[in-house]
Order: C-alpha cells, then sequence, then structure tokens
C-alpha cells in the first residue's frame, strides 16, 4: 500500500528518507560495480525492473473476499534477484509510479521504499532462506515469503501512518487498530500472494531451471 | 508547461511540497491546491485524467479524515458506540485531506508536464548517481513493452477461459508471472547481447541547455507563490 504525498508530517517523512536511501545507496554501489565489469547487465536490470513495476500491478484473485487485488512482488523480485537489488528496483518503481499514475508521493517516498521495497524484500527472503535451511520445499519456503513479505509490508506501513497519525493516542494502539482494520482484506491478499509467489518460483523451476540457477540467490 | 526546464519544475514542486507540509493552516494546501487545478486546466489537461489523477490520494484523505476525526482528541462531536468522535480531530483531518490532495496535484502536474528523459536529465544535474538514473530510464523504456506482452498473455488466458473461477484464476496469474518473468529474462539475455556486440557505454541523456526567459519567469512565479504560501502561513491566515 502506498502513503501519498502529503499524509506524512513533515520532519517524519524526511526522517524515513535516510534510512531508505542508505539502503538504496549500497544497493546503486554494489550495482554500479557489476554494471561497470558488465555493461550489458543493464539491460536486464531494466527488464527486471519493469518486471518488478508490471507485477505489483498483476490482478491475483484473492479467496474468501471475491475480488481481486495486486501482489506486492517485493517478495518474489527478492527470491529471484536477491533482497537488496530487489530494493532498488522496487525504489524505482515507487518512484515511477508517484511521478506518472499518482500512487504514492515525493515527499512519502522513503517511507513507500522502506515499508514497500526493503521491509517486503528482506522480509520475504529471510523467511524463505530460513524455511530453506528448515528443509521446506521450494514451493513452502517461497509461499512463506509471500506471506511474510506482504504481511511485513503492512505492518510497517500502519507503524508509519500509526506515527504520522496518532495525535493523542498511543502510538502503539493506533498501530493495532490500522493493522487490525487491514487484516480482513489483508490475511487473504498475503495467502493469495503466498500462493502466487509459490507458484511462480515452482513453475520457472520446473520449467526452467536454469534461470534460477542463473539469477542472484544470495543478498 | 512542458518547454518549462525541467530543473526549474522539479525545484518548484520541492518547495511546494516541503510548504505544503511545513505550513500548518489551511489555506496553504488549499491555495496549492487551486494554482495546481489552473495549471493543469491552463495546460488543457482533461478532467477526466485530473480526476483519475486525483482518485488515489483522495481515497487517502477520506482514511485521514475518519482516522483523525477518531484519533486526534479535542470535545466530542458524536459517538458511535463506545468510539467518540472529536470536533478538532475532524478539523485537523479535514486540513490533512487537504494536503493530501494538494500534494498529490503538485506531483502529478510534474509529471505529466516532464517526460521521463528530461526528468532524467534533471536528476543528474541535481547529482543524483548516475546508476540510479540510467536504471530509471531503463526500466521506463521497457515498462510498457512489459506491460503490452502481459496483456498479450492474458487475453490469450481469458480466451481459453483461464479466469473463469477464483480457483483458476489463481492458477492464472501464477502460470503468467512466471511466463512473463521467463520471457523478461530470455529478452534480457537478447537485449545484453546485443548492447555487448555494439560495445554500449553509459546512457548519453543529453546535458541541458542553460535556462531561457520562460524558465525565468516559470521560476520566479514559483518562488514568489512559495515566498506567499510562507507570508500567509507566519501571519496566521487560514488557521
Amino acid at each position: 500500500m502506498h502513503i501519498p504525498e502529503g499524509m506524512l508530517p513533515v520532519e517524519q517523512a524526511a526522517a524515513w528518507y535516510a534510512p531508505a536511501l542508505a539502503v538504496i545507496g549500497a544497493g546503486v554501489a554494489r550495482l554500479k560495480r557489476k554494471i561497470d565489469e558488465a555493461p550489458e547487465y543493464k539491460a536486464m536490470l531494466g527488464l527486471l525492473g519493469a518486471f518488478v513495476f508490471i507485477i505489483s500491478l498483476l490482478p491475483v484473485p484473492v479467496p474468501g473476499v471475491g475480488t481481486v487485488s495486486h501482489p506486492c512482488g517485493t517478495p518474489l523480485a527478492a527470491i529471484l534477484l536477491g533482497p537488496l537489488t530487489a530494493s532498488v528496483l522496487g525504489s524505482v518503481a515507487l518512484l515511477l509510479q508517484s511521478l506518472f499514475f499518482a500512487h504514492g508521493g515525493l515527499t512519502t517516498w522513503g517511507a513507500n521504499i522502506i515499508s514497500m521495497a526493503v521491509a517486503g524484500s528482506f522480509a520475504g527472503f529471510g523467511a524463505f532462506r530460513l524455511s530453506r535451511r528448515l528443509g521446506a520445499g521450494l514451493g513452502i519456503a517461497a509461499g512463506l515469503a509471500g506471506v511474510v513479505g506482504d504481511m511485513t509490508t503492512y505492518g510497517v506501513t500502519s507503524l508509519q501512518l500509526a506515527l504520522g497519525l496518532h495525535g493523542q493516542e498511543s502510538v502503539l494502539v493506533v498501530w493495532a487498530t490500522a493493522f487490525a482494520s487491514f487484516l480482513p482484506t489483508q490475511v487473504p491478499l498475503s495467502l493469495a500472494e503466498g500462493l502466487f509467489t509459490a507458484g511462480v518460483v515452482v513453475f520457472i523451476n520446473r520449467q526452467r531451471a536454469d534461470i534460477l540457477k542463473g539469477v542472484e540467490l544470495q543478498p | 508547461m512542458s518547454r518549462v526546464d525541467p530543473r526549474v519544475k522539479i525545484a518548484g514542486a520541492a518547495s511546494l511540497l516541503v510548504v505544503n507540509l511545513a505550513c500548518k493552516t489551511y489555506l496553504v494546501p488549499a491555495l496549492i491546491a487551486l494554482a495546481m487545478a489552473l495549471l493543469m486546466t491552463a495546460g488543457s489537461i482533461p478532467y477526466r485524467r485530473q480526476l483519475v489523477a486525483v482518485a488515489f490520494p483522495a481515497s487517502f484523505a477520506l482514511f485521514a479524515v475518519a482516522s483523525q476525526t477518531v484519533f486526534a482528541g479535542g470535545s466530542v462531536l458524536a459517538s458511535i458506540g463506545p468510539v467518540d468522535l472529536h470536533r478538532e480531530g475532524l478539523l485537523h483531518g479535514l486540513y490533512l485531506a487537504l494536503r493530501i490532495v494538494a500534494g498529490g496535484l503538485v506531483v502529478v502536474v510534474l509529471g505529466v508536464s516532464t517526460p521521463i528523459n528530461r526528468i532524467c536529465q534533471a536528476l543528474r544535474w541535481f547529482r543524483v548517481p548516475a546508476t540510479f538514473v540510467e536504471l530509471t530510464q531503463t526500466v521506463y523504456r521497457y515498462l510498457f513493452d512489459t506491460y503490452d506482452e502481459l496483456s498479450r498473455m492474458r487475453q490469450a488466458q481469458r480466451s481459453r477461459l483461464g479466469w473463469a473461477s477464483a480457483r483458476n484464476g489463481l492458477a492464472s496469474s501464477r502460470m503468467l508471472g512466471a511466463a512473463l518473468f521467463m520471457r523478461v529474462y530470455e529478452r534480457g539475455l537478447r537485449s545484453s547481447e546485443a548492447m555487448r556486440c555494439r560495445g554500449a557505454g553509459p546512457l548519453e541523456g543529453g546535458s541541458l541547455p542553460a535556462p531561457g526567459r520562460l524558465d525565468l519567469i516559470a521560476g520566479l512565479a514559483a518562488a514568489a507563490l512559495v515566498a506567499a504560501l510562507i507570508f500567509l502561513s507566519l501571519g496566521g491566515w487560514g488557521r
């Protein structure tokens, strides 16, 4: 969920920029080294960035709710590309979405990077790696990554909104209220994202296992 | 608007966005929204496009009004069961809603009046790392091709009743995501090979020309608007 322009107070909008720029800076430095070694890697990154953008617009049926929603896409991107690269590509997608589709904003770009690009990628990738180490199959691990990445994204977004809008209530109460109000749609959606992520990874592994070996699976 | 230097537009938009957040009066976001609406009308942007552009911020504006009415405190206006609705909270929510719509309109005006290549040129001038700017340009370049590919595949699935129920819709969406990734990956390999063959270097966006008279006028107008808004805010107008 994108936080729109103007939603957060100026000091909080600025504060979210600091960690976001630190992560994106590290990711960009890493990508620069790769591009310097192989300039043609840029085309691949551009296409994968477009994939991350498009995948977050892909309609996925939400079981039980009878509607269609969109996956975050970052847990899947993190499994396929690594969380740092997924974070950078997610930040590019967020910038383009805010400028040309009025989704998100420029002063809230830092907050949106942290919740959607960074938290979704790292939580999803962490769940994937941990469950693989514990012996889970590829599909189960990817499914868990989808669920955890999605719920983490919404948890962090709820926290950002609670910090910005808590007024005279405690942050914890507002965070719990915001998160709980997302749950009726978010639980089925995160399950759908888990099924979607598992299905995509298993399908790629079945059809083109060489691609999964070719793409980066390390942070 | 599209002829104005992108550096002027980005600097003007950034100043307006900061003023929009920092000046805590109703008048400032209302005036910003009015100025942006006038700019869009002067730029012949269709009303339908303007409405679509504000639809997403407007939905969050409603959320802001509702959450502030409940949480921001103040004198009780009404009660719904155990939940009290507060007068001061409602007013603060309305201020937030105005701020969200005004900020959204500033970003929309910047987005619709500036092509991506000009925005990227300006970002380089503002010393944004070249890798990030090139990546943004490359993602944008492939975005519409990739979307067309997705639409074609989805249409083919629909014609085979791939989305007839929620169950096979979910299966279709997984297959669609995987097939799209594989196609994108293969096309990326082909594009990379082509770039390597022709000895591709960094993307050259071309440098921006020195600002002209129009840019100076636009810059002065933006600076005057920002100064007026700060003055009105400091004077306590529209609190």
